[in-house]
Parts: structure tokens; C-alpha cells; sequence
């Protein structure tokens, strides 16, 4: 925004900034800073801020004492997996909501949002007992009806495959968890775009779907990368269906491998925090990178009507 | 939209359709939803369904001997207005309360118009919230309105969400306004945007119930070095609700600041040209034309922080394990508390109370977006 | 030829891979898979019919809990044996999810004489109307640590009276002048091992939860007597006035930083005194272990720890299951653990082998202790008993209720969480 601002607004604006920027990155500074501490100081009273002899050999401890390069290969995949086909899905389902006049519209985004509305502490024994392999509901007992009935070459049974340990368990939940904010959000973000660029299209003679594709995809972009973002992050950060579906080592997320560096009555917090702060560092600089980018290449573009 | 067809003319069928790409909007729409409405189906109708089903029994693993019997709504009589009534004078005024709820609501209601609607709905959900709030606090002589520890719960939740959505929206607004502002810094701004949102939740309960520690954290460290004797943030009741609310509102501002600033950037900035021509302050620029178009980014915002508030337990139970005594102990700590005692029928129906009140407060922001739907 | 010699071998080796027994161990990060690694590897190479492989779970018990009530629950057969609280046996028996070891002994006796050697507190515990449900691994107890310099440099004697403790935490705090040092900790936080804090106060004062009839006796002069003991460490100074947040890694770490006169902890603490920990020490070598003090005229007491073996009912290897349980519980691996890891032995004999004693030689004065630990409530219940007590006693420790309230608050969570 390219305004003139006055001088009260100018130190508004630095004295608002500063706050916030300490506020959302102090926690995270002193994560870094006892990351580089020797654990003397960090039952000293006072406090020390600043590590007195800093040191990195608590980053070579995460690496070494659980393969957390692994974990984070782990997250990754799921993460972007999850994101990338949760975008897509959204997206058809935000333009469908957001743009084209379908009836009983607000019931049916009611309707998708009621699916986050269950703790996932719920829902955690229900999901697990369908990715360890059940008979589908209904399929399973009328497959069975039918064999018994004397179809022979029909199953008993229809089960679903045992997914717990892979990739699947976790895509496929997160998928299901952050579709109805990417949903909402870019069911919003369809409705802002302005109707001229899309007859625009039209009387040049797209047909709807071209449209789609050609026109509103590309200025739709803030929230789409909103949406991915928040969808990146959320299966990133995932704790309880990660702890309990993906239980063995090599198949654990970075969350819940953070937590397995403490002991029932041990907390190793330099070790915690070199954790943290490796676990954090790559996504913030993913995601940092990846909103400028989009952003910086459309402002540029401009989004005007 | 039906479209008019001359009578000579057979409209081609839908599959002619779909290939021509020349579909109606309602069409075309389903189909778009199509994949949206399998993945939540196939993964989430299930365990919701067995949800439901399951808070209509009683089940409780370690009493196997009990089997599971259907009881139907039994659950929510037991939590809400319980199987024994245990008469005090604070019931009476809570009864009271509701039958001021009952007649408001009905009044207008019955009234026609929407404006009249309107007042009978705000009318009813406050009052209702008064006394559910009024009767969680008094639990009765006996304690035995229905179940003491829900009603607890259900007061602590709301203040909870009512806190924590309105810290957070305090806190992401001003944010996403400086992230959008043009100026060196703000990678910086937007960095700090993102950090407190990037950790997982679990850990960031953790590390500030370290920064909270009354003695070895840091926060009373920099009270003590400012002169001033800092509360004993977790070991005492009060302190230790603002000490969780701060930290959820840390948690989550950025969640709300993301979303605020997606919708701050795709306004038009020939929008604020023009006022700007016209004569208008940085504050009227504000009010007249950044909010209303933030409104859709807003309510979603809204929704999302809502209902994840609703929700809360990571870090109320990173913290406190659910505050001194039950003092932080909100709907979700006492679902995984009651699911940890494997009464799992029990832990259904709080989740469907929870579902409810989730349900409601979704339908009411949707209703103010899509007012005109 | 050489296909039908192919074809041969490799049913032959499919037939060898399919008559070997594949067993899963579950354990929870903290419980020292270093050490039960190599254990099961050993007990692989003895027993090559068998393949053992183990599942290291989260790190604190609450998470190890979630999880296995997810598998149990969906009744899994996933996981064939894994390590619980020994606050669980009772509410695994009740919920059919610990298989009842029994019929692996040729009778009931039998059974009996193979427990002989065990401690009684763990046997309590897995013990439930005559029907065994699992075997203790390690055990463990609340002890009383305290500065054994500190004690000397004053000429006092460890206390065996909490009167004498009080005196001496007050003198010692007096007389150093060092506004840090803490006289007397223990744990108050909304944890599990608050329950302990209550019940030790509660037994040493002579009373108990429940009376011989089998109601719930929660609100007698004893508890009132155990309460007003703590009421008076928060009021004498002696006890931090934060307590209720101290937890059992905070309480520990106080001391090991050489801020606490007297704790109460467990025998974790021991390794992490001395020096064996993620933390720098102050007091290795200056820690002394004694029986918790009691009130005048009665026995000390202390709350039983440790984690026991089971088999998962719903598991198909439940025989070979049980070879591998005997095999973990046995003498030899559970001197491994002892020496190894420094898990205090669940078995009366390993108190006397030279190895353990050369390796910890501070079990020997740890054994007067644990033979008189007493089991927290041994009931189906135990996750709303546990919760009935420990939220009421933070409260009072927060000041939010007085003792009275807090009492009856106690007494009316526990009958409502037993009376089903």
C-alpha cells in the first residue's frame, strides 16, 4: 500500500511492529538460544539469556539419539501429499460453492464443516479400527448374505486393507480434517473474484471449464496458497492420529518424534529445543518462501478488475 | 436456471453435456463436489456415525459385565439436568432464566418479520447461555443439577473460546494490517506471523508452562528484574486462566493474521486510491473500506478459531493437566479424561454435546455471512 | 532339476519362516529399550522357533496409555505382550485385556511358589482374586533423599517423625541464609504421583482410603491430621508455595541443583543425583536415602511403583507369548535390568546378588523401603479414583479449597467413581 503516512502513523507502525515481532518470535529465539546452551546453565538461578559457551553439540544429540532426519522425510511427504490433494479437492468443491449458483449452498458448506466440529481424541479409535482392516459396513454383511446364499465365488468378507504404518494413514485422515477450511476459505476467496473477468471469458468464447482454468485459477492464488499454507501446517503439526497410527520408528512424524526426547520424569530441554528449532526452521522458511513468491509474482501482475 | 428450450430442440443429455463442457451451474457444481463429498465420506461418515451411535449406549470397558445397552438419551439427561433434582434457590432462579428464554423467544418469534426473528434468536441463545453459565456456577446444595463437573466444563469452555477468539482476533488483525504494510521489514513481521503458528501445539504448552514456572521461568524472571513480584502463574487459579488464555491467543493469532492477510491482499488497491482522491483518513479508509471487504476473510477466520476454541485441550493440558483443580478443565480435557476412564459411551454423548454447540455457532456465523442466501 | 531343487528350497524356507512365531514387545520410550533390546535378542537366539521384535511407544505413561487403550479397545492382536503401570493390572482384568497367566502353571500352587520370590507389593497388584494378570518387571517406591551434608554439618540424624523433619528443614534453612533453598519437596501438581503425596501422608498417619468394611473413609481425623501436615510446610516456608505446579521432574531437578533440603521422589532420582543424568548435579555423593518420616507412634509407608509384563488377550501367540514373559521375568533378566538400567528389582533374591549390589549399591538400603510399599487403590476404577483424589488435593494445594472441602470433594469422587 503506497500512502503518504503521516509522522504519528510512521511511529505507530514501528512501535506496533517491533511489539508483534517480538511477541511471535521471542519464544522461539530463546528456543534457539538454550538450544546452544550447555545444560549448566539452564538450572542457574537467574536465568542466563544469552548461552555463556555455546555449543552444537545438542543438534548432533537429536540426530543421533533417534533418526530424526527420517521424521522429517516422514512429515514431509505426508504433509505435501495432504496438501496438494487437499488443495485440489477444496478448490473444485470452493469454485463450485463459491461461483456457480447451487441450491441449499450454505447447508452443504454446514454440512462440510460439521465434519471438524469432533475432537480427533474421538474419532482416534473409530479411525484406527478402519485403517487396522474392517468389514465395510455395509458391503461386508451383503457380500457375505450373497456367498452364503450360494453365490461360492463371492468373499465372505470385505475388508479394508491394514494402512497403519504407512504414508496412507496419515494423507488420507488429513485430507478428510483440513478440507473444510480449505473449503470455506476458498469458497470466500471465489466469491471475491469479480464476475467482468469471468464473462469476459465467456463472450470471448470459453466454455465454463476453460474459464475455470484459464482465468479465475490464476487470480484466485492468495487463497489458494492460504488454503496450502494452512493445510501444510496442520498436517505438519498433527499429534494424535500421528502418534497412534504410525507407531514405529521409521514411519514417526516430527511432532511426535519431538516428544520421545523426553522420559516420563526427564525433560532434556536443550535437547527439546534443538528439536523444536530444527523441526521449525524449514517449515517457516518453506512457507515464508513460498507466500513472498506467489504473492510478489501476482501483486505484480496486479488484481484489478 | 432452467434454461428455455424451443420445442423442436432436444437439449443435448448429460453426458454430451460434461463432454462439451456446456453443463448448468447446478451440474456443473455437483460434479465439482463430488470429491470432496467421497473423501469426507469415506473417512469421516464412519467414525462420526459410530460417534453418534455410540453416545445412545452405555458402555464402559471396565465394566464388561454390563454389556452395552442401548439407553438412548439417557446420557444427556444425566449431564445436563440430571436424574435427580436437588431444588436449591439458585435453581429456581435458573429455571426462571429459562422461562424468560422460553417466553422472550416465543414472542417474537411468533412475530413476523425478520428483524423480529432476528431478536427472538440472540434473545434465546443469551439467555440460554446466561443461565447454562449461571447454573454451571451453582451447582446446587447437593450438587447435583445434572453433572457439576459438564456444567463446569461448559462454563470454563466459553470463557476459553469467548477469551481466546477475541485475543486472537485482537492480536491477528493489527498483525496482518503490519504484514501488509510495504516496508523492509516485513519478512520479519511475516516470520513472526508464522512461528507460533508453525510449532505443534503440544510443544508450545509445554514450553510456556516453562516460561510461566513461577520460579526458574522466564516471564516473572523479567517481572523480578523489572521490580515487580510476578503472580504464581499455574499454581493459582486465576493467574493461571490468563497465563492459558495468553498462550492459546499466541498460538493461534497467527492462524487468525494468515487468513486476514490473504484477504487485506486481494483488495483493490484502486479501491483506497479513490478514496483517498476523496478525501478520506487513514481511519474512515479503514472502517469503510478494509472491513466490509475482510468481512468473508473475517467470518472464516471466525468460524475456524471458534470452533477449534470450542474444542480446546492441548495446551490447557500441557500446562495444567487441567488447571488447579478443575479450574482449566474444558470440554475436550474432560472428553479425554472420561475416554481415558474408558467410559466411552459417556465420552459420545459430551462429544455430542460438543458437536452441538459447535453446530450452533456455525450455523449462526454462516447465516451472517450468506445472510443472503 | 535345479527348478524343482529351487522350488524345494524356497518352501523350505517359507515353511521355516512360517513355523517361526512372530511376537511383538510393546515398551514406552523411558523404559530403557537399549537394555531390553539386546535382552530379546538373546532370548531370539535361545529360542529360534520364536521371533521377537519390540515397539518403542511415546515417552510418558499417559501417552503409552492412549495407545494401547486404541489397540485394546479395537481389539488388536497387533501387539502380543507390553509393559503397564502397576496401577493398571486391575482395570486390564476387568476390561479382559490382560490374559490371565494361570493356566500357563501346572496348578495354583505352583503359581504361588513361583511368586514366592517376588516382592509383595507388585504381587498385589497383579494379583486379583486369585487370578494372576501379569508379571513385574521392575518395581519402585517413593523415597525420602535428603542432604546428607547438610544433616551432618548440624549433627542431625535422618527423620523418622515428619515433627523432626519439619525442625530440621527450618533449622538448616535458618542457619545456611540462602533464600533458594527449599526445605521440604514433594509433588503437588495435577499428576499421578500427587496421589501418593496424599496417600503416604494418609497411611503414616495411620489411616487408609477404605476401612475393612470396604467403604471409602476419606474424611477421618487421619486425612485431616495429613492434611494440616501440609498445610503447615506451605505455612511454615519450609515448602515452596508454587507446589502446585511442582512435578516429579521439577521436584527432581530442584534437588539435583542442590536447591532442596528433603525430597520425595522416586527411585529414578537416585541415577540422576549422582551424576547418571541430562542434567548437571550439585549433590553427587552428598544424597541420602531413608524410609518416608511418620507421624509419632506410627509405621512409615510408601507408594509402590514399577511396571509389569501382560499378554494381550487378543493375540494368537499367547503361548509363545507366555515363554517369552517367563523368560523376561526370570532371575537373569531381571538382574540385567537391575544392573543395566538400575531398575529396582521386583525380586526379593536379587536384593543379595553380588552383581546388582556391586552395580547399585544402594538398592541394599533401598529394600527396607520397598518391602513395606503399599498399592495405591486396586481397583477397575483406578483412572476415576486417581483423578477423584489428585484434583481435589491440587486444589488444596493452589488454596482454592480447605482441607475440609478438599477432603470431601475426595470422598464423594471416590464413592461416585466406585459406586457402579
Amino acid at each position: 500500500m503506497r500512502r503518504r503516512h503521516g509522522p504519528f502513523a510512521r511511529v505507530a507502525v514501528v512501535v506496533g511492529t517491533a511489539l508483534l515481532v517480538l511477541n511471535g518470535t521471542f519464544p522461539l529465539v530463546w528456543m534457539m538460544l538454550t538450544s546452544l546452551k550447555d545444560e549448566n546453565e539452564l538450572i542457574r538461578i537467574p536465568i542466563t539469556y544469552l548461552p555463556v559457551e555455546p555449543t552444537l553439540k545438542n543438534y548432533v544429540q537429536v540426530f543421533q539419539q533417534l533418526p530424526f532426519d527420517r521424521f522429517m522425510l516422514n512429515s514431509a511427504i505426508v504433509a505435501v501429499t495432504s496438501t496438494v490433494v487437499c488443495v485440489l479437492i477444496a478448490a473444485l468443491a470452493g469454485y463450485a460453492l463459491g461461483r456457480l449458483n447451487m441450491p441449499y449452498r450454505r447447508a452443504l458448506l454446514t454440512l462440510i464443516v460439521t465434519t471438524s466440529m469432533f475432537p480427533a481424541l474421538v474419532l482416534l479409535v473409530p479411525l484406527y479400527r478402519m485403517f487396522l482392516g474392517m468389514d465395510v459396513p455395509l458391503l461386508s454383511p451383503l457380500v457375505a448374505a450373497l456367498h452364503d446364499l450360494g453365490m461360492r465365488f463371492m468373499p465372505t468378507e470385505v475388508r479394508t486393507p491394514n494402512l497403519l504404518n504407512t504414508y496412507w494413514a496419515l494423507i488420507i485422515p488429513y485430507v478428510a480434517l483440513s478440507l473444510p477450511i480449505a473449503t470455506l476459505i476458498l469458497t470466500s476467496f471465489f466469491q471475491l473474484i469479480p464476475r467482468d473477468l469471468e464473462s469476459a471469458a465467456l463472450v470471448d468464447g470459453c466454455t465454463r471449464v476453460q474459464a475455470l482454468f484459464r482465468v479465475i485459477a490464476p487470480v484466485s492464488a492468495p487463497g489458494v496458497v492460504t488454503a496450502a499454507i494452512i493445510i501444510f501446517v496442520n498436517s505438519w503439526n498433527e499429534f494424535v492420529l500421528a502418534m497412534n497410527f504410525n507407531t514405529t520408528m521409521s514411519m514417526r512424524t516430527v511432532p511426535v518424534g519431538i516428544t520421545m526426547y523426553q522420559g516420563e520424569f526427564a525433560f532434556p530441554w536443550a535437547t527439546i529445543s534443538a528439536a523444536i528449532t530444527v523441526g521449525v526452521l524449514p517449515l517457516v522458511a518453506l512457507i515464508l518462501v513460498f507466500q513472498q513468491k506467489i504473492i510478489a509474482g501476482l501483486t505484480a501482475g496486479g488484481v484489478k478488475g | 436456471m432452467a434454461l428455455t428450450t424451443p420445442t423442436a430442440y432436444r437439449s443435448p443429455g448429460l453426458w454430451r453435456r460434461l463432454r462439451s463442457g456446456n453443463l448448468t451451474e447446478a451440474q456443473l457444481g455437483i460434479i465439482l463436489l463430488i470429491p470432496a463429498a467421497a473423501v469426507l465420506l469415506l473417512v469421516m461418515f464412519w467414525p462420526i456415525v459410530q460417534v453418534l451411535w455410540q453416545s445412545l449406549h452405555f458402555e464402559r470397558l471396565n465394566l464388561p459385565a454390563r454389556g452395552r445397552p442401548f439407553i438412548g438419551l439417557e446420557h444427556f439427561q444425566r449431564m445436563l439436568w440430571g436424574t435427580e433434582m436437588a431444588w436449591s434457590p439458585q435453581h429456581l432462579l435458573g429455571w426462571r432464566l429459562l422461562a424468560f428464554a422460553a417466553v422472550g423467544g416465543l414472542w417474537w418469534g411468533t412475530g413476523r418479520g425478520t428483524v423480529r426473528r432476528r431478536t427472538a434468536v440472540i434473545w434465546t441463545v443469551v439467555a440460554l447461555l446466561v443461565a447454562g453459565l449461571w447454573m454451571g456456577f451453582h451447582p446446587g446444595e447437593a450438587g447435583r443439577w445434572g453433572d457439576a463437573r459438564f456444567w463446569n466444563a461448559f462454563s470454563i469452555t466459553l470463557l476459553v473460546t469467548v477469551a481466546s477468539v477475541a485475543g486472537s482476533f485482537l492480536v491477528g488483525l493489527p498483525l496482518a494490517l503490519l504484514a501488509n504494510v510495504e516496508s523492509r521489514w516485513r519478512w520479519l513481521v511475516r516470520i513472526a506471523l508464522l512461528i507460533p503458528w508453525a510449532m505443534p501445539r503440544v510443544l508450545v504448552g509445554i514450553m510456556f508452562a516453562w516460561l510461566f514456572n513461577s520460579t526458574n521461568g522466564v516471564i516473572n524472571d523479567v517481572l523480578r528484574r523489572l521490580g515487580v513480584e510476578g503472580p504464581l502463574w499455574l499454581a493459582r487459579a486465576d493467574p493461571a486462566i490468563w497465563a492459558t488464555n495468553i498462550t492459546i491467543v499466541w498460538a493461534t493469532s497467527a492462524f487468525v493474521g494468515l487468513i486476514l492477510l490473504a484477504g487485506l491482499q486481494s483488495i483493490d488497491e484502486s479501491l483506497y486510491e479513490a478514496a483517498m482522491v476523496d478525501g478520506a483518513s487513514p481511519w474512515q479508509r479503514f472502517w469503510q473500506i478494509t472491513l466490509p471487504l475482510l468481512r468473508p476473510s473475517i467470518a472464516v477466520a471466525l468460524i475456524f478459531r471458534t470452533l477449534t476454541a470450542i474444542q480446546t485441550y492441548d495446551i490447557p493440558y500441557a500446562m495444567t493437566r487441567g488447571g488447579p483443580g478443575r479450574t482449566l478443565e474444558t470440554l475436550g480435557i474432560y472428553v479425554a479424561n472420561t475416554t481415558n476412564s474408558l467410559n466411552l459411551g459417556y465420552a459420545a454423548a459430551l462429544s455430542v454435546a460438543l458437536f452441538t454447540m459447535s453446530l450452533a455457532v456455525t450455523v449462526l456465523y454462516l447465516r451472517w455471512i450468506y445472510a443472503d442466501d | 532339476m535345479r527348478r524343482t531343487l529351487a522350488f524345494i528350497a524356497i518352501l523350505a524356507l517359507l515353511a521355516s519362516g512360517l513355523a517361526q512365531t512372530q511376537l511383538k514387545v510393546y515398551i514406552g520410550g523411558q523404559q530403557r529399550p537399549d537394555v531390553i533390546g539386546p535382552l530379546l535378542e538373546q532370548f531370539n537366539a535361545e529360542n529360534p522357533d520364536i521371533v521377537v521384535t519390540f515397539e518403542v511407544g511415546g515417552a510418558t505413561s499417559e501417552l503409552q496409555q492412549q495407545y494401547l487403550n486404541t489397540v485394546l479397545t479395537s481389539r488388536s492382536g497387533d501387539i502380543d505382550i507390553f509393559l503397564i503401570d502397576v496401577i493398571r493390572p486391575a482395570q486390564y482384568a476387568a476390561s479382559g485385556w490382560a490374559e490371565p497367566l494361570n493356566q500357563f502353571f501346572a496348578s495354583d500352587a505352583a503359581m504361588m511358589a513361583y511368586l514366592e520370590d517376588f516382592l509383595p507389593g507388585p504381587i498385589e497388584a497383579n494379583l486379583i482374586d486369585g487370578t494372576l494378570y501379569a508379571l513385574p518387571a521392575f518395581t519402585d517406591a517413593q523415597f525420602l533423599y535428603y542432604r546428607a551434608d547438610l544433616l551432618e554439618k548440624y549433627g542431625f540424624e535422618p527423620p523418622t517423625t515428619w515433627d523432626e523433619l519439619k525442625m530440621m528443614a527450618l533449622t538448616i534453612q535458618q542457619q545456611e541464609g540462602d533464600p533458594n533453598l527449599q526445605g521440604f519437596n514433594y509433588q503437588g501438581a495435577n499428576i499421578e504421583g500427587t496421589v501418593c503425596t496424599f496417600l503416604q501422608a494418609l497411611w503414616t498417619a495411620g489411616g487408609d482410603w477404605v476401612d475393612d468394611a470396604g467403604s471409602v473413609t476419606l474424611v477421618t481425623p487421619e486425612a485431616r491430621r495429613a492434611l494440616a501436615w501440609y498445610d503447615d510446610t506451605l505455612a511454615s516456608g519450609i515448602t515452596v508455595q508454587n507446589i502446585a505446579e511442582i512435578t516429579t521432574d521439577l521436584s527432581r531437578r530442584q534437588f539435583q541443583a542442590g536447591n532442596v533440603v528433603f525430597v520425595l521422589n522416586w527411585g529414578f532420582a537416585w541415577a540422576h543425583f549422582q551424576g547418571s543424568s541430562d542434567v548437571p548435579t550439585a549433590v553427587a555423593g552428598l544424597v541420602g536415602v531413608a524410609p518416608l518420616p511418620s507421624f509419632e507412634g506410627f509405621d512409615s509407608a510408601t507408594c509402590i511403583g514399577g511396571w509389569q509384563w501382560a499378554i494381550n488377550p487378543y493375540s494368537a501367540n499367547t503361548d509363545a507369548a507366555w515363554r517369552v514373559l517367563e523368560y523376561l521375568a526370570s532371575p537373569d533378566s531381571q538382574r540385567v535390568l537391575a544392573v543395566e538400567a538400575s531398575n529396582i528389582p521386583a525380586r526379593k533374591s536379587l536384593y543379595d546378588d553380588p552383581a546388582v549390589l556391586a552395580a547399585a549399591p544402594h538398592f541394599a538400603s533401598f529394600y527396607d523401603v520397598i518391602i513395606n510399599a503399599r498399592s495405591r487403590p486396586v481397583t477397575p476404577f483406578f483412572s476415576d479414583v486417581s483423578l477423584a483424589i489428585r484434583v481435589p488435593m491440587n486444589a488444596f494445594f493452589a488454596r482454592q479449597l480447605t482441607a475440609d472441602e478438599a477432603l470431601r470433594e475426595m470422598q464423594q469422587g471416590v464413592e461416585d467413581a466406585l459406586d457402579f
